[in-house]
């Protein structure tokens, strides 16, 4: 698709000329970005942030470290996520799939609750297999397709990440392209702009209303380590939350703005942007 | 004695009869009927103009075809007088014993003497008569002097984005226009992806927008109509023809007759391939990885054949066809795209003369807008080329109307009659990884049924009343929705009236486009999921001559709200067309509310002439799936719209002109913030929809004409340039933070926020020269 967007402008943008002058608009105040996952097999963490305003200058170094996380479980139960690193706050609690989650962030940007989250069941994958992939919108040779077949109760939304491990560190790598049919499926592209921006896959629940669901990826094996050509494919049952957020951040350039409207950011959170999520999530590891 | 009565009761009531049918006779003796054609002497174009007789205190006009009829006493003394503000004045008198047709040649005034006159374009009442003239003394964009540009001049009608052709028309959106052209419908009127309209100056007698107001014999779309008449052939004896030349494009015309029909021949063509060629040349030889080229033409045709006095037939065809192909070398790939569209039109009139005064007026047109846009993709070590993505779209309209005019008396006339279209709309979805994807072919039955009476109440008040009823079958849908529409005018003075109004209409079909003149036109048609939309609108204003400036000053004000608005939800744009059905995806049930004030003022003083134009509107929407449901500003709301216009007739030779417009930015998207996604890159969040404001628009365009005669033949040069001071006029702004720096350890990085915007229409300078074909009559 993207080839047809830049092409398609080649003449305006030929004619076109550019300007850099300001603009008068409506001035958003400095709010928290808070993204905290649930997981079944492992505690609660949290990372906390705040924005940075779009006009004049802001560095990277944004974390918040004095903020105030409170867990709290079926509406009642509590449990406070220390500080372990910038930005980084963690319970040394693993959480229960049948209890109903929320957040509380105290920082001094403001104060965030949540909506309840629930952690979801873990996916099931079948058997997988290899096979070169040469016929398609890139025409490289030296990609593989993968299949898996996702098997059982299906999750609600599912998150596929494709990478590798080095230094004991999940590098993923990107999605080149996503079965035709899931894409048909799931509504015309839209898992593949999330493919384009964080190597992560979501699949809406329209996608997956059938008993079983064939997913396969086509990659380029010529990314992955001499040494260690084993992928690494994590699929992670996800809440809404998650998919929504995935669904709604979207990077868009230049071009893009001049044919579509941006979204708005989604957050389950009544106030600054961010996510908190249930995940469960499989590995499925592939040798080359 | 009871027979004897009954034979005399007879008897009297066959006397009775006998009387009355002797003295209907004598009555109907009297009575015979003036008719016929005004045209001008010079041109043979019919001429619409105003008829006073010796009888008649109020004026009677001929219509668009130069069309009139009247009764007359036999053997009673006729005078007749005709007139036209760009004509000279004619008085017939004679003394006619029968039905009488009569052929009236009106001399064209001198350029001069039109100067002095003032042949005014017609501006309130909410419509806008376009003075065809007019739009020659305006700076063309790209040499090109276009219809639907100059209509955005006048007040309560704007252009989207700079460049682009479609119009928006108290807060309505280029859809919710109808565009006709001889009754047939023109879907998109964008030639060169929006700089040029599809109408051909060169080949037009007409054009008229309502705003509001509207005849009842129009239907189909919420905000204005947008009539505009081809020219017809030459009735004289004489051949006529001009070419005109331009930097990007040329147009040639030829006009003439036969014994019972004359013809006109219109074509204009861009030859911007020429100016590719090198650019092409290079791209083959590796000298540059990207190129385009670009080509287009439209074709006018029309012939009038008049087998009897009383009925004149009309048949035109139009033809548009734009193509534009670029390639780009991203090595080892080699994309392709390929976009061409256009519009095919072809429209049967009659109008003929019945019995009793009848006016009857038929039309049966065809129209098909069509585009095919074709990504392609090849990879230069594997010849094979894979079609990577494919869209499509054909949208098909066939009209018959047929109408019956009738002056009743000098205070009553009416207009009686039936519309039938049928739509036909086939959107297509194609990529090389699935199979072809046809979102189902749908149709769409609309019914018109409309009457107009025209009641003169006394010499100041005039009410027209009109209503319409329409009926739309979509699929299993079906839909009637009454169209009630009333107007008051009220001449208070001579020189001063006042005018009011109120006008409901439906649209049953909706567009999905970016308005950024693209020609990527999906329609939806209303069925199951997606309601015909419904414009309510009042609008009232007054109207005041200057005698002593030669000008007129009108100001108007009026409000509209629209139901059961279609727009793009979020994430959604033109090319998510392969996501689905449309009339399932789209935001429904949006509702749109406006009103504005629009002021216009005009004057001549000796050489100089200039108008005036400016529209304070507001210009909301709300839709439950955008901005939680609250009320938000529509894409081009712009809240202060100017425009001036100058032209200084310096001598016969020399014309000077001049266009500046100043408008309020139209409302955007603006970011609020940066935040680092989940991945640590840091990115930009937007708000809600249309929270901030573009800045400013103004632009000044300069133009002159140098008209002279050589050789026989009529030749005019004509230059100028379009943006004088180069002001950039940015239609969307992006932010990219840039990095600057890091800390020395390397784990913060500093960024600078940087705003970027296009703008299309920089410093723009043409040229363009005209040349009569057949020498001038001595």
């Amino acid at each position: 698709m993207r080839i047809s967007r830049f092409s398609f402008l080649l003449t305006l943008v030929i004619m076109a000329c550019d300007t850099n002058v300001d603009f008068d608009g409506v001035e958003y105040p400095i709010e928290p970005v808070v993204y905290a996952h649930l997981n079944a097999d492992s505690t609660v963490e949290a990372r906390i942030s705040h924005s940075a305003p779009v006009r004049g200058e802001f560095s990277s170094d944004r974390t918040i470290d004095d903020a105030r996380v409170v867990l709290i479980e079926n509406g009642e139960d509590s449990t406070l996520l220390e500080l372990t690193s910038e930005g980084q706050y963690k319970a040394n609690y693993i959480p229960n799939m049948a209890s109903q989650y929320s957040l509380w962030v105290e920082t001094s940007y403001g104060n965030m609750l949540s909506t309840s989250v629930k952690i979801p069941s873990k996916p099931k994958v079948g058997s997988s297999y290899l096979e070169p992939y040469q016929k398609g919108y890139f025409n490289y040779t030296d990609l593989l397709r993968s299949a898996w077949k996702v098997e059982g109760a299906l999750p609600q939304f599912l998150s596929l990440q494709v990478g590798y491990n080095e230094a004991n560190r999940f590098q993923p790598i990107m999605i080149t392209s996503v079965e035709e049919a899931v894409i048909s499926a799931c509504g015309g592209g839209s898992a593949s702009n999330r493919a384009n921006l964080y190597n992560v896959v979501d699949f809406k629940d329209e996608c997956l209303e059938s008993d079983s669901l064939k997913i396969a990826v086509a990659f380029n094996r010529e990314v992955l380590p001499e040494a260690n050509r084993r992928l690494i494919v994590k699929f992670a049952a996800t809440s809404q939350e998650y998919h929504d957020f995935e669904a709604n951040l979207i990077d868009y350039r230049a071009l893009d703005l001049f044919f579509e409207e941006p979204l708005p950011p989604y957050s389950n959170f009544d106030f600054g942007y961010g996510y908190f999520a249930g995940f469960n999530e499989l590995e499925v590891i592939l040798n080359l | 004695m009871l027979k004897k009565l009954y034979m005399f009761s007879w008897s009297k009531h066959i006397i009775l009869l006998l009387l009355f049918t002797v003295s209907f006779s004598l009555l109907k003796a009297q009575e015979i009927q003036i008719s016929g054609y005004i045209s001008e002497e010079e041109s043979s174009q019919p001429v619409q103009a105003a008829l006073y007789t010796n009888h008649q205190d109020e004026g009677l006009k001929s219509n668009s075809a130069g069309f009139f009829t009247f009764s007359w006493k036999a053997n009673q003394n006729l005078r007749l007088e005709v007139s036209s503000s760009s004509h000279e004045k004619k008085v017939i008198t004679f003394n006619p014993k029968s039905d009488t047709l009569l052929y009236v040649d009106l001399k064209a005034i001198t350029l001069q003497e039109v100067l002095a006159k003032a042949s005014k374009t017609q501006v309130g009442r909410s419509s806008v008569s376009m003075d065809i003239e007019k739009l020659k003394s305006i700076p063309p964009v790209m040499g090109e002097a276009d219809i639907l540009k100059t209509f955005t001049l006048f007040p309560g009608i704007a252009v989207g984005n700079e460049g682009t052709t479609g119009l928006f028309v108290r807060g309505g959106t280029p859809d919710q226009n109808l565009l006709l052209l001889d009754e047939a419908v023109i879907f998109n009127p964008s030639h060169l992806l929006g700089f040029i309209s599809v109408f051909n100056q060169n080949a037009i007698e007409s054009a008229t927008v309502y705003k509001g107001n509207f005849p009842s014999k129009y239907g189909g779309r919420l905000s204005s109509i947008v009539d505009v008449e081809m020219k017809d052939g030459s009735e004289s004896e004489e051949r006529k023809g001009s070419l005109s030349i331009g930097l990007l494009s040329s147009n040639i015309i030829l006009s003439g007759n036969g014994e019972k029909f004359s013809y006109m021949l219109s074509g204009r063509s861009t030859y911007l391939t020429l100016a590719l060629i090198p650019n092409n040349i290079r791209y083959t030889y590796r000298q540059t990885d990207n190129t385009f080229n670009y080509w287009m033409e439209d074709v006018n045709a029309k012939v009038n054949f008049q087998p009897s006095e009383d009925h004149k037939l009309t048949f035109s065809v139009y033809q548009t066809g734009d193509y534009f192909t670029s390639k780009e070398r991203d090595t080892p790939l080699t994309n392709e795209l390929h976009i061409d569209w256009g519009n095919q039109l072809a429209s049967l009139q009659h109008t003929g003369l019945l019995k009793n005064d009848f006016i009857i007026e038929n039309s049966l047109t065809y129209s098909r807008y069509k585009y095919q846009l074709e990504a392609l993709q090849s990879n230069e070590q594997n010849t094979a080329v894979d079609t990577a993505f494919a869209n499509s779209s054909a949208t098909h309209n066939v009209s018959l109307k047929s109408q019956l005019n009738k002056e009743i008396n000098k205070k009553l006339s009416l207009d009686i009659g039936l519309q039938q279209q049928y739509y036909f709309f086939n959107p297509r979805f194609y990529n090389q990884t699935s199979d072809n994807t046809d979102f189902g072919a749908q149709s769409l039955w609309e019914t018109g049924l409309f009457l107009d009476l025209k009641y003169d109440v006394s010499d100041y008040l005039k009410i027209n009343g009109g209503y319409r009823h329409s009926f739309y079958l979509s699929r299993s849908e079906f839909y009637a929705i009454p169209e009630p529409r009333i107007s008051l005018d009220y001449q208070w003075s001579s020189n001063l009236s006042f005018n009011l109004g109120f006008t409901k209409m439906a649209q049953p079909i909706h567009l999905l486009n970016s308005s950024s003149g693209l020609p990527n036109d999906n329609w939806v048609p209303a069925g199951e999921n997606i309601r015909p939309a419904i414009a309510y609108q009042i609008n009232g204003g007054f109207s005041r001559a200057l005698p002593s400036v030669n000008g007129e000053l009108s100001i108007e004000g009026y409000a509209k709200i629209m139901n059961d608005l279609i727009d793009y939800p979020y994430g959604y744009s033109f090319y998510s067309i392969a996501a689905g059905p449309l009339d399932e995806i789209v935001e429904k049930e949006g509702v749109g509310r406006t009103y504005g004030i629009e002021t216009y003022y005009e004057m001549q003083w000796e050489q100089f002439s200039s108008w005036l134009s400016y529209t304070y509107s507001v210009n909301t929407r709300q839709f439950d799936g955008i901005n939680q449901g609250e009320v938000f500003l529509a894409n081009f709301d712009r809240r202060h719209d100017m425009s001036l216009s100058l032209n200084y007739q310096a001598s016969k030779k020399w014309n000077f002109n001049a266009v500046f417009n100043l408008q309020s930015g139209r409302p955007f998207t603006a970011p609020r913030a940066i935040i680092q996604n989940p991945g640590g890159l840091e990115q930009v969040v937007y708000g809600p929809r249309n929270n901030s404001r573009l800045p400013i628009y103004h632009r000044l365009d300069l133009g002159a004409e140098y008209s002279f005669t050589k050789k026989g033949r009529d030749r005019k040069w004509s230059f100028g340039v379009i943006n004088a001071y180069n002001r950039v006029n940015p239609f969307y702004y992006h932010l990219t933070p840039k990095m600057t720096g890091s800390n020395t350890s390397g784990t913060v990085d500093f960024f600078e926020n940087q705003y970027s915007g296009k703008g299309f229409l920089p410093f723009l300078p043409y040229v363009s020269y005209q040349i009569n074909l057949f020498k001038n009559r001595k």
